[in-house]
């Protein structure tokens, strides 16, 4: 589950909103109260105990309180991930009053998360190119140790954070980015070279320290599986062989 | 087998234990059966060879291009059920 604030809730705090639209709450918790107050809160309880009742939006959006800041949250369960959507200065029965204007924006269509918060979800070209020569580095090496080590399950971290599994094979005339080319093979990678002459992946050109990609959705997810098994196993499509399974 | 919990949103929990009671199965063979039948659908396959011929020519830019122009199809169809939310006024 991530903490995101929507790019309104982060002017709402005087934070900068390029620095921090396209990062987790969790990484800067320090630069505001209110920050550490939504994640300390929501990571024990996602949905919030006590709500407001939105106007124009059919959502249970939860009251954060944090000294006189009054906010707003919502646990979007189908991104997974949990929302600051604004907070306000709180002085009960004033005209100003948090809770107003919150509701205000709602009303106007400004309150709830929009398509830019949503894509800043998402890994921007940069980071998606990033991810995907990472990919193409790790996913073959992590088959190559599973070829190894025939019918044993071999873990590794695919870039820097994803952890699939590939079953070692006795099938060692499969193809991959990873192997020398083989008589008999399919037509090897074209950029294929020994392990050692490699490049290093590019670790990111924008600023996070450990990794090509930290952000990644569960779509994403699903698309390195999808990524690190295009790059390492035959040319033919997947089987369609059906799976025995015992739900009807 | 070694087994790690998903998280999925409550109202797809709720339908998927039903329909597995329904099936005779329990959640987890139920999702196991649907990830299957997925990987051999027509978009799954559509994309897998997409990304595969690409790998085999070492053209990551059209793999890092596709992520991309899905990523913001995904995020187009986040906000629109967003908006969905909204009762008519």
């Amino acid at each position: 589950m991530q903490f995101r604030l929507t790019r309104r809730a982060i002017a709402d705090l005087g934070l900068s909103v390029d620095d921090h639209a396209s990062r987790p709450a969790t990484d800067y918790v320090e630069a505001h109260g209110a920050v550490r107050a939504f994640v300390e809160r929501r990571r024990q309880d996602p949905g919030g105990q006590e709500w407001t009742n939105l106007p124009a939006t059919a959502a249970r959006a939860a009251n954060l309180h944090f000294g006189r800041h009054r906010g707003l949250t919502w646990h979007d369960q189908a991104s997974d991930v949990v929302w600051l959507l604004g907070v306000g200065w709180h002085e009960s029965g004033s005209l100003d009053d948090a809770y107003d204007v919150l509701k205000a924006r709602d009303r106007a269509g400004t309150l709830m998360p929009d398509e830019q918060d949503y894509l800043d979800l998402e890994m921007s070209y940069e980071e998606a190119h990033s991810f995907v020569v990472l990919v193409s580095h790790e996913a073959p090496a992590l088959v190559e140790r599973a070829r190894q080590a025939p019918s044993t399950e071999v873990r590794g971290i695919v870039a820097g954070r994803l952890g699939p599994s590939r079953r070692g094979s006795a099938r060692a005339d499969l193809p991959d980015m990873a192997s020398p080319p083989q008589p008999g093979m399919a037509r090897p990678h074209a950029r294929w070279r020994p392990k050692a002459a490699r490049p290093q992946p590019t670790r990111r050109s924008t600023g996070w320290p450990c990794c090509g990609v930290r952000r990644v959705s569960g779509v994403q997810r699903d698309q390195l599986a999808h990524l690190s098994a295009a790059c390492s196993i035959p040319a033919s499509a997947p089987s369609r062989r059906s799976t025995a399974g015992r739900c009807p | 087998m070694a087994t790690n919990p998903v998280r999925v949103p409550a109202a797809v929990h709720n339908e998927v234990h039903t329909a597995a009671r329904l099936l005779g199965c329990n959640a987890a063979e139920l999702l196991e059966r649907a990830w299957a039948s997925f990987r051999e659908s027509p978009g799954f396959l559509a994309e897998f060879e997409l990304a595969q011929k690409a790998f085999s020519v070492g053209d990551l830019d059209h793999v890092a291009s596709r992520i991309y122009e899905q990523s913001a199809d995904r995020a187009r169809s986040r906000a629109a059920a967003v908006k969905a939310l909204r009762h008519e006024t």
